[in-house]
């Protein structure tokens, strides 16, 4: 009932296009982000739904019904917003049942709901702080109130955390999810950090340049990516992205050639020029491996380190457990073909994956 | 960021009204009337066509008015423009304490009425008992009539205006220095930059849109804050001495009730206001580097 | 310490400076503290001894000056309410609505800021002939109820709210009335204050327009009642002038010295460019 459905949006400003037709379903009670670097329009596609930007063309619909020309005060959502938005001239209490009031809910409600939100978020003590008065942490908190208390079926969020240090990041991300999980609203979630995103989502947009690149679940727009841009964004390091020549069941990296395992052969059937996205923690250092490469750099963090290996003038990543073997010099590099993705390499897209035997494309 | 046009126009209205029937009503009320002979009483207006503009832009008077207009512009330029421009960079820069008291003594006397100020230097300036005439005897010099004689009265007036606009100029001037990041100036002192140079080679850029600013209403404002005393304390006298393009506009309404010439002045000095703020806009403001 | 007396150099000039713009407003205080004796020959000493309150105590009895008092403030108190209402409206249809030719019509506003008084006076007086408001507060009061001065420094502070703030209001449903009342308004308040003070300074302060249209002196304001005051030169009754000049004075200076930082702001905020 609650879902969201965009068909053939446009969002253009002038000559500028901002969201290219994009059409997306968003389910109710789901957890969805939308991930992107700035500029990427998912922003735009969230105050679309806020109904703060006009659409251009095509349609919105939530809850069954076309919303283009509903005004944002009447599409019963709720919005976090990244800077907080909120009222300096208003108590934490009186910013949180601002809605309230507009919306002329009698007393005793909006004290039970607010006492209810400022419970759920710990806030209790603070009701009569002024925003001024409280630390980054405690605003965002008194924001996320602000937009639980309305008690609305979509619940919007642009970068809610983006202001926030590392710690309290973490565990302003768990008690998101906490709160979701009380109301099950609608969630949209706007972020260019794909931390959050890996953890907070049922499912998420990629969107690069207004075009949505990929929308699934974490785990496959990590093991899956859609194209080679899905496959840089997410990840830390990124996704290595390395030059192959495909011919008769024969891989060439570099001088190396190997075999390519029969089912894999069927998917690169038609395919020369391909690009083999392989995570960094996925290649293991082997004399006889695919790869042929040369260590230029390491970095340890203690539980882990990145090694830099030039391979053919390309920079790949291996990470490797904090302690183990020194290795430097020319080393061979090995991977699962489990573990890979394959892309075209003009059109950058997934040729597709091999999952229980089955060619999945 | 709203649809609903309609609603804007609502806000708007209010001022819109105001601006239409007391500003912009007149001014083609004047185009109308410069057409016309009459003297606001009479029921009988007669048609002159341009007889007016012709009069007007022909007679001696005219260049009397432009003379006069000139004088008093250059010289609140050079009080009311180039002092505050100077003093707010010391203020601004050159000095540590007492900025606070500086700058909350001398705005002090833009918060007077200029008719206050015209009756305080009419004292002043009076020849015969005033205090400037006592200074002027320690020096065995006789205190000329300041407003009895040609020029000299252009002089008095503008510096009646300096005293009172001085202050308020000079506070706009000091936000536009404030606003120039002190590191700059920092960074230029290291270079062993001298005070002169900072202000040329910094100041003046980086302040040049406030300046404009000042600049503008020094000379838009100016020659109406010159109004009060000339209408207080000269009427225009001696012998036009004091009048000027948008004194000259009242004269002839409401002293010599010839609307038509009124009229025509008053067109005559739009266009000039007009020509000076497209002036303004097309040719400074082009090589302005702006603050924000 | 050679800075400090590289800064010394430069507080000359600034006092010089802070002299002659002080020294006229101490003498004008002290000359309508002294009796004609000591106008005459003591006329430089700002110290008046003994003080006296005559020339006060003669304007107050031999002129209507409560009335002139009376005058002046219902016409710079009802001007002043309706400027910042109709500025704060203006300005914000200015920031919370996108409509064409938005720039036009916030920059003919302004201009009419810039338009000389005495092109505007002719026909203003006898449109209020004609509503039959000469010699009536309100059609002094009338011209001045807009002002673009006021749209512009309304506007230059609305624009600092950050635009999110209203966004959320708007999305709780709240109607633009609400938002400007309930949001924008509470933030803004000290700058209304200012633009507030700041107009019943300039509009108490008003000598040319009132002028034409107040003609019967009951209906004077304080500065057309100085013009009575200028006799032929070489009068003698500067000490009442002068107590004059000191009354009309007194609203705007107290003013001043109490809301120093409110007025400052403000006026150092109008040449900022937006």
């Amino acid at each position: 009932m609650n879902s969201i459905v965009f068909k053939d949006v446009c969002k253009s400003y002038g000559d500028a296009k901002i969201v290219k037709s994009l059409n997306l379903e968003i389910n109710e009670g789901e957890r969805l982000i939308l991930l992107g670097p700035s500029g990427c329009g998912k922003s735009t596609t969230l105050r679309m739904i806020a109904g703060l930007e006009e659409i251009t063309s095509g349609e919105l619909i939530m809850g069954g019904r076309v919303i283009n020309d509903v005004p944002p005060g009447e599409r019963n959502v709720a919005m976090v917003f990244q800077s907080y938005a909120l009222f300096p001239h208003l108590s934490v209490w009186d910013n949180i049942a601002f809605g309230l009031k507009i919306q002329k809910l009698g007393e005793d409600e909006i004290k039970r709901r607010t006492m209810e939100a400022l419970k759920i978020l710990n806030l209790q003590g603070y009701e009569n702080r002024k925003p001024k008065d409280l630390s980054g942490g405690q605003k965002q908190r008194v924001a996320l109130c602000r937009a639980l208390v309305k008690q609305s079926p979509y619940f919007l969020l642009d970068e809610p955390l983006s202001n926030l240090d590392a710690q309290l990041r973490q565990q302003a991300r768990t008690e998101l999810v906490r709160i979701h999980e009380i109301y099950k609203p609608t969630m949209i979630y706007v972020t260019h950090d794909q931390i959050e995103a890996m953890t907070v989502a049922n499912r998420i947009v990629v969107m690069r340049d207004g075009i949505l690149q990929q929308a699934a679940t974490p785990d496959v727009i990590y093991h899956h990516p859609a194209n080679t841009f899905v496959a840089g964004f997410i990840g830390s390091p990124a996704m290595n992205i390395i030059s192959g020549y495909y011919s008769s069941g024969k891989l060439k990296i570099g001088d190396v050639v190997s075999d390519v395992p029969e089912l894999w052969q069927k998917l690169l059937e038609g395919h020369t020029d391909v690009l083999i996205g392989i995570r960094p923690e996925h290649l293991k250092p082997a004399a006889d491996g695919k790869i042929k490469g040369c260590v230029s750099y390491q970095e340890n963090t203690g539980n882990q380190r990145t090694v830099t290996v030039n391979v053919n003038g390309e920079t790949v990543f291996v990470t490797l457990p904090g302690t183990g073997a020194e290795i430097s010099g020319n080393i061979g590099l090995d991977f699962n073909w489990d573990e890979v993705s394959l892309f075209n390499a003009e059109t950058k897209e997934n040729i597709g994956y091999v999952q229980k035997g089955e060619i999945v494309r | 960021m709203e649809k609903n046009k309609w609603h804007a126009f609502l806000f708007l209205l209010p001022s819109i009204f105001f601006f239409v029937v007391f500003s912009y009503w007149p001014l083609l009320q004047n185009l109308y009337l410069s057409f016309f002979s009459w003297n606001m009483v009479s029921p009988n207006m007669t048609f002159v066509g341009i007889e007016n503009y012709t009069a007007v832009l022909g007679s001696e008077e005219l260049i009397k008015i432009l003379a006069n207009t000139v004088v008093f512009v250059a010289i609140m330029l050079v009080l009311n423009f180039v002092l505050p421009y100077l003093f707010s960079f010391v203020l601004g820069h050159l000095i540590e304490r007492g900025k606070g008291f500086y700058r909350s003594t001398l705005f002090m006397p833009a918060t007077l009425s200029l008719a206050v100020a015209s009756i305080l230097f009419l004292w002043i300036y009076n020849p015969l008992a005033g205090p400037l005439s006592i200074v002027l005897s320690w020096f065995d010099l006789e205190s000329p009539r300041w407003f009895k004689e040609n020029w000299l009265v252009i002089f008095a007036i503008c510096t009646i205006i300096g005293w009172k606009v001085f202050g308020y100029n000079l506070i706009v001037m000091l936000a536009a220095m404030l606003a120039v990041p002190k590191e700059m100036i920092e960074a230029a002192k290291l270079e062993n930059a001298s005070n002169w140079q900072i202000f040329k080679q910094i100041i003046v850029p980086m302040t040049s849109s406030t300046a404009i600013y000042v600049f503008t209403i020094t000379v838009v404002f100016g020659l109406q804050y010159v109004l009060v005393p000339v209408n207080m304390l000269t009427q225009g006298g001696p012998d036009q001495g004091s009048s000027n393009l948008v004194y000259i506009i009242y004269q002839y309404a409401f002293v010599f009730f010839q609307t038509g010439k009124s009229a025509a002045f008053a067109i005559i000095t739009m266009i000039c206001y007009i020509a000076f703020l497209l002036f303004r806009t097309k040719y400074l403001e082009k090589k302005v580097y702006y603050e924000n | 310490m050679k800075t400090d007396k590289k800064e010394l150099m430069w507080h000359i000039p600034l006092l010089i400076a802070v002299f002659i713009q002080l020294w006229p407003i101490v003498f004008m205080i002290s000359t309508s503290l002294k009796d004609m004796d000591q106008i005459f020959q003591a006329t430089l000493n700002p110290l008046p001894f003994p003080p006296t309150f005559d020339n006060y105590t003669t304007v107050l009895e031999d002129f209507p000056l409560l009335t002139y008092i009376y005058n002046t403030f219902i016409i710079a108190a009802g001007t002043t309410a309706m400027k910042v209402i109709t500025s704060v409206l203006a300005a914000f249809a200015f920031i919370y609505y996108d409509f064409k030719y938005k720039e036009t019509i916030f920059n003919s506003m302004l201009l009419t800021f810039f338009i000389p008084v005495t092109v505007l006076i002719m026909p203003n007086y006898l449109l209020m002939s004609k509503l039959n408001l000469l010699n009536h507060p309100l059609g002094v009061m009338l011209p001045a109820f807009a002002d673009g001065m006021g749209i512009f420094l309304m506007r230059q502070t609305m624009r600092g709210i950050p635009k999110a703030l209203l966004e959320a209001a708007i999305l709780d449903g709240a109607k633009p009335f609400v938002i400007l009342r309930r949001v924008i308004l509470p933030l803004i308040k000290p700058s209304v204050i200012a633009v507030a003070i700041l107009f019943f300074i300039n509009s108490w302060n008003e000598y040319f327009w009132p002028l034409l249209v107040l003609q019967d002196k009951d209906m004077y304001t304080l500065p057309l009642a100085l013009q009575m005051f200028i006799s032929a030169e070489g009068g003698s009754e500067w000490g009442i002038a002068m107590a004059v000049a000191v009354l009309t004075s007194l609203p705007p200076l107290i003013l001043y010295v109490f809301c120093q930082k409110f007025i400052l702001n403000t006026f150092m905020q109008s040449g900022v460019k937006g």
